[in-house]
């Protein structure tokens, strides 16, 4: 146990900004009186807000950099309640890049939408929980894991619910707080038991205390299963899915945006963190449990996001879907022959499976909070997310068409773009390491998906506009704000860029990927 | 420069669209430009490559991943780089006939262009991952350009099958690649193929999976189902991708890896009878369709099968006959396509039952049509002859040498199958070009007969192809030598002529042209026996079949899923939390997992008490009003409460029970402001499954306060505390001393945290009186105030 002192605060730097950031909100909106409430616009909150998260990246950014070169094994902060390492870097980055476009790109919807009173309630929530997520990442004991989690759903859950005076923004959130609660409730037992045989909430003397009684091991699978139900839920895992399409679909589309990535991402990372490291020598119990779910978290999200016609759900499904894929990577990172489990050796590996699920999460998120940013464009145009406000997108504005092209493409994972490297990558892995069986149903999912992204490709591209009745009409062009062109215009580019020229980023990934599995037990 | 030349073609692809070329009657030739440039360029290099000196360009590109940027011009990819560019340039004059005056000329252009730099990149990649980079690349262009006519909901269905089904086993041969690549340790093609790789230990998974993809690609039994389908693309589509190119990517793979992956029996048996199938399948399907370019895509998937068969050989014969056959088929089928669209752009129709007496009508399309056919027939001496004597004598080969059955079996097929295209092609030419009558059906008529410039591409290939058998000792050292060396991995001399003297071959030739005759002329029992058979056994339809049940099953899962009640949803959640219990239970060894104590059981005051709260819960599901349930849930905290007394823990029994009223209070509090709802009794189907969950979770709770009673703990914490309480803290109360000394923090922050949450409430209870509107729909009006 390090001592703690003021010094070891650099550690959860970028956190602080973000409390800092979201307490400055809320006391400026409390100084606002009743009259200035009316004239409101909450531009000045958003404003902030971005400020913020602008400033808690650089501070991220400030601690990846302090690992000095990729390679080295530099001086990484291993305090006692987190882990301050290049996954937790990586991840952090991820997360606090993702929330930063949410908030520009989708700032003026929420300040349109939401109810006049309490502006600044949403920005100060959306920074507590981009801080939840920084924290969950980088948690490294059961305790401050748990209460971050919870901190993350419970802000979710009003952010998720926030339009109060939109039925369906209501059901979305009370949905997500139902689950929640009950999905939390079992976690929360799983890791009673871990703390109850091993003695300990830290990770890595959870698995020292595991590894010298193997006694132990009886707890093992009931604590992983239990803990998979939290996570899960987190990470969109069917049979725990089921609250996603309708509070995907009802929540503002923003918030939306970061559910179904940068919270995804948050869920992956703690999962990988707590198998790996607190469990990872019982990766016989949990491999088998993780391919199942993952083999039926896809087959379920592609089969029904095969029938949806609004373009936001049918994004919802896929989302849960892509859940599958990454789920994939976690699993390769354990090999399926037994004799191979015991010596791995890590510079070898160019496919560890953790790497893929990082370049997945990060391709992944630029490319669905760009497509999310494009549902929004549309919906604030034609107040519908069904495909046939899609129709003749090309010619309404063919920079949105071709932007969301790229994002389904990518979606669908054609190769030059993001989303094909992270499956390529997933994949890889699953194959290397023997996973035929989960790799095929992976195939075969990609091929179902594939189906239901270029439905929407066909209505952009080819079938005339309509109106509300099905009536053809003549295209009429459609007007962006400038945030969400920039927004919109950084994601595509991402996404090519990692599908086009990825070594840099792949380093990145690889380095935060080794470090997590050096630490493994 | 290989770099430069797709580098033009994208550039190309870009600059074309928005120049809208179907304004401009010169179009066609400026088109073809770019292709007909490279296709030169080619031809400069035939002499370096011949040579044995590749042509070797390497980027860097992304290291880490295996990926670079490296371009190869051997033998292989020079004589498949001369068929796209040729065929591509023929193709581009030709599409700006077919698409004249239609304003997405230029659309088509760009994906024609795309699709034409995907493939020479496909043949030219020296890395596998580039290669399926450009795969993709070939599949996905492709997609666009069958689903050109987007009205058209054939068009539309037959680019999905096409997509899908490539597309999935692209993603196959990606795996195959990739296990290949890893176990070689690299991605290079040309170090993958300089040793045969058969000893791998991944060898069998990785050449299933290979073949997988190859075979979809080239519309192999029992994929070949696509490519007839993806005939509704626009002719120069048909003709360039489904004749001449794309499917062929397949037999390049193959023919690639030839030799790094064939020396197993795996290979060969593999190749010989899906391509043997698929061969004989096609050749046999395209007695039995009227449109033309129906025939002509089974009469191509006939000949792929055919090539994919002769891969699987080793001798100097298939490597030749694979190259001439690769080469014939190219320069008959694309002209074949081209004039199915000459004659459809003219008359409108492309059933061969309505063309009465057209060769009097368009008399130079019958002549181009004619000298193509009859390659494809494999009259002599027309190049499709050549194909055929070099596939005989391959055949024939081989069975002698092995002296099986089969071998000769395999001749028999390949017979079979040559009476085949002899008699559709007489068939096609018969029922299109002679005959007077258009057998009961309405006449087609020419509308406007086709230009010069329309007819000049199909008529440069078809010159093309019926002259080379009598060159053919002059350019078969350069054209035909270095591809045949590439496939075989080692040098391989050609040596063809059109004329052997009266081997057992020709005879055989002879015997089928003749057979195929008499087959033409019993051309209408054949067909209806044909079309006897029964509908399942068409690939369409089992693969719509699977398509639609892929469906049904979505709106089913959809159904069950979707739109569920919350209990529902819920239930699904625990129940899954319960089973995975069961199965976490399934694993325990009771007897060693588990230290309980059975001979300890509880005496009467526990059993009381646990029989009280069993009965207040039971009043708390079945009561009538809230009030009452509220209250007998109390009783059962608590009874809880109870066991803490038996237990000696007052102070807890005394927390337990504050929170106990505290509760109670409080959801009475907020229960007393909802208004009663009276609701309807629950169907008996959910009224059990309720119950059946309801006790499956209080199983999960029992068996794991079981499992935490049982299992082998860390030692226990409380000696430390009541060790320590006096010496260390000064007090006699141990719970006392943790909450104020031991873990004093966490009092005073649990203290903050009450403070907060009163705070909290209270601020709650005082915004009652703020009026909430909902209203349904999309959050367009704000909340006014």
């Amino acid at each position: 146990m390090s001592e703690i002192g003021i010094g070891s605060l650099g550690s959860i730097l970028p956190e602080i900004i973000l409390i800092v950031g979201g307490l400055l909100i809320l006391l400026l909106d409390m100084i606002q009186n009743s009259t200035t409430y009316q004239r409101e616009s909450g531009r000045g909150f958003m404003a902030v807000a971005v400020l913020f998260l602008v400033v808690s990246l650089v501070g991220a950014l400030l601690q990846m950099l302090s690992f000095g070169s990729p390679t080295s094994q530099g001086p990484h902060v291993a305090a006692y309640l987190v882990d301050i390492d290049p996954f937790t870097s990586f991840m952090k980055m991820t997360i606090y890049i993702g929330m930063t476009l949410v908030a520009i790109a989708g700032g003026s919807y929420m300040n349109r939408y939401s109810p006049r009173m309490g502006r600044g309630e949403f920005w100060s929530l959306f920074l507590f929980t981009s801080m939840a997520m920084g924290m969950v990442v980088s948690a490294n004991n059961l305790i401050l894991l748990f209460l971050s989690f919870e901190f993350l759903s419970i802000s979710s859950y009003i952010l998720a619910g926030y339009l109060r005076n939109n039925v369906r923004s209501s059901e979305a959130g009370l949905k997500y707080f139902l689950y929640g609660s009950v999905a939390s409730s079992v976690m929360l037992y799983g890791m009673s038991l871990l703390y109850g045989v091993s003695g300990s909430l830290n990770l890595t003397e959870i698995a020292q205390a595991m590894a010298a009684n193997t006694d132990f091991s009886i707890v093992a699978l009931p604590a992983v299963l239990m803990l998979m139900v939290g996570l899960g839920f987190k990470m969109t895992l069917a049979p725990f899915f089921q609250w996603a399409p309708d509070t995907y679909d009802g929540a503002p589309t923003p918030v939306t945006a970061y559910l179904s990535t940068a919270s995804k991402a948050a869920g992956f990372a703690v999962t990988a963190r707590l198998l790996l490291i607190g469990l990872g020598a019982f990766s016989v119990e949990w491999v088998p449990v993780l391919s199942g779910l993952a083999i039926l978290t896809m087959t379920v999200g592609n089969l029904m996001a095969l029938r949806q016609n609004s373009v936001k759900r049918m994004l919802a499904y896929s989302s849960v879907a892509q859940a599958g894929y990454m789920l994939m990577g976690l699993v390769s990172v354990v090999s399926a022959s037994q004799a191979e489990l015991s010596q791995i050796d890590l510079a070898s590996l160019g496919m560890n499976g953790l790497n893929g699920l990082l370049i997945y999460l990060f391709a992944y998120l630029f490319t669905n909070i760009g497509a999310f940013m494009v549902v929004m464009a549309i919906e604030e145009d034609s107040g519908s997310h069904d495909i046939s406000a899609y129709r003749g997108l090309m010619q309404r504005s063919p920079g949105l068409a071709l932007a969301m092209l790229i994002f389904l493409l990518s979606l669908t994972g054609i190769p030059l773009t993001g989303g094909f490297m992270g499956k390529f990558y997933v994949f890889g892995a699953a194959v290397q390491h023997q996973y035929f069986f989960l790799a095929a149903a992976g195939f075969i999912n990609a091929g179902i998906a594939a189906g239901y992204y270029l439905r929407v490709v066909a209505a952009m591209l080819y079938e005339p506009a309509v109106d509300a009745n099905g009536a053809e009409i003549a295209p009429k062009p459609l007007n962006m704000g400038m945030a969400l062109q920039l927004t919109l215009a950084i994601c595509v580019l991402v996404t090519l860029w990692i599908g086009i020229y990825p070594p840099n980023f792949i380093d990145l990934a690889n380095d935060a990927s080794r470090h997590l599995l050096a630490l493994r037990f | 420069m290989l770099l430069t030349c797709l580098a033009l073609l994208a550039i190309a692809s870009v600059a074309i669209w928005p120049l809208r070329p179907h304004r401009y009657s010169f179009a066609g030739w400026l088109a073809a430009l770019p292709p007909a440039f490279i296709t030169l360029w080619l031809i400069t290099q035939i002499n370096g490559v011949a040579a044995g000196q590749p042509l070797v360009e390497t980027y860097a590109w992304a290291a880490d991943l295996g990926l670079e940027l490296s371009l190869r011009l051997d033998g292989l990819a020079l004589f498949f780089g001369l068929i796209i560019a040729g065929i591509g340039a023929a193709v581009a004059l030709y599409t700006a006939y077919y698409l004249e005056d239609d304003a997405r000329q230029g659309y088509f252009y760009t994906l024609l262009y795309l699709f034409m730099a995907s493939m020479l990149g496909l043949v030219w990649a020296d890395n596998l991952l580039l290669l399926f980079i450009f795969w993709e690349g070939t599949s996905f262009t492709s997609y666009l350009m069958v689903g050109y006519y987007y009205e058209d909901d054939a068009a539309q269905e037959g680019a999905r099958r096409a997509l899908l089904v490539t597309g999935m086993s692209g993603l196959a041969m990606l795996a195959g690649l990739v296990l290949l690549g890893q176990a070689v340790g690299s991605y290079s093609v040309s170090q993958i193929i300089a040793a045969p790789r058969a000893d791998l230990p991944i060898y069998e998974a990785a050449l299933i999976l290979i073949l997988l993809g190859s075979f979809a690609k080239s519309a192999q039994f029992p994929f070949h189902f696509w490519l007839p389908g993806a005939m509704a693309a626009p002719t120069p589509a048909s003709a360039y991708l489904h004749s001449a190119t794309m499917v062929k990517a397949g037999i390049y793979l193959l023919a690639r890896l030839h030799p790094a992956l064939s020396d197993s029996a795996l290979w060969f048996w593999a190749l010989l009878l899906v391509g043997g199938i698929t061969f004989l399948l096609g050749a046999v399907s395209a007695l039995r369709y009227y449109d033309l370019k129906q025939i002509l895509a089974y009469a191509t998937v006939s000949q792929l099968g055919a090539l994919v068969m002769l891969l699987a050989f080793h001798t100097t014969e298939a490597y030749i006959a694979v190259v001439v056959g690769i080469l014939a088929h190219a320069l008959y089928k694309g002209p074949l396509f081209m004039l199915a669209g000459v004659v459809d752009h003219a008359t409108e129709t492309r059933d061969v039952r309505h063309f009465a007496g057209l060769g009097r009508m368009l008399p130079a399309v019958a002549v181009i049509t004619t000298l193509a056919a009859f390659s494809m027939a494999g009259f002599p001496p027309f190049f499709g002859f050549l194909a055929k004597e070099t596939l005989l004598e391959t055949l024939f080969h081989h069975a002698a040498e092995t002296g099986s059955l089969l071998g000769w079996g395999f001749v028999g097929l390949a017979a079979l199958a040559g009476i085949c295209f002899v008699a559709y092609t007489l068939y096609l030419l018969y029922e299109a070009f002679v005959s007077r009558e258009s057998s009961g059906f309405e006449p087609a008529v020419v509308h406007h007969a086709p230009s010069w410039g329309f007819l000049t591409a199909p008529l440069l290939l078809t010159l093309i192809g019926t002259l080379f058998p009598f060159v053919v000792g002059l350019v078969e050292k350069l054209v035909l030598s270095p591809p045949a060396t590439a496939i075989a991995g080692s040098a391989v001399d050609v040596h063809l002529a059109l004329w052997h003297g009266f081997t057992p071959v020709f005879m055989t030739s002879l015997v089928v042209i003749g057979a195929g005759i008499l087959l033409f002329l019993a051309r209408n029992p054949v067909r209806s026996l044909l079309e006897s058979t029964p509908p399942w056994l068409n690939g369409v339809y089992q693969f719509n079949r699977l398509y639609k049940g892929m469906f049904a099953l979505a709106t089913w899962t959809t159904r069950q899923i979707q739109g569920g009640t919350l209990a529902s949803q819920a239930s699904v959640v625990l129940g899954v939390a319960v089973l995975m219990l069961l199965y976490a239970l399934s694993q325990l060894h009771w007897a060693t997992d588990l230290r309980i104590d059975w001979g300890n059981l509880p005496h009467w005051p526990e059993l009381t008490t646990a029989t009280l709260a069993i009965i207040a819960a039971f009043v708390t599901v079945r009561t009538e009003t809230r009030l009452n349930a509220i209250i007998s849930i109390g009783v059962v905290g608590v009874t809880m409460t109870l066991f803490f007394v038996f237990y000696a823990a007052p102070d807890l029994a005394l927390t337990q029970l504050l929170i106990e009223v505290l509760t109670v209070v409080l959801l009475i509090l907020v229960f007393h402001k909802v208004p009663p709802v009276v609701r309807p009794p629950l169907p008996q189907s959910v009224w059990i499954r309720n119950l059946v969950v309801s006790c499956a979770v209080g199983f999960l709770g029992f068996m794991l306060v079981l499992i935490s009673a049982g299992a082998p703990y860390a030692p226990s914490i409380s000696p430390f505390f009541s060790l320590n309480s006096v010496p260390l803290a000064h007090g006699g109360n141990i719970v006392n001393v943790i909450l104020v000394d031991f873990r004093g923090f966490d009092t005073l922050g649990e203290i903050t945290v009450l403070a907060i949450a009163a705070l909290g409430g209270y601020a709650l209870l005082r915004a009652s009186r703020l009026r909430v509107t909902l209203h349904r729909g999309r959050p367009d009006e704000e909340e006014q105030g």
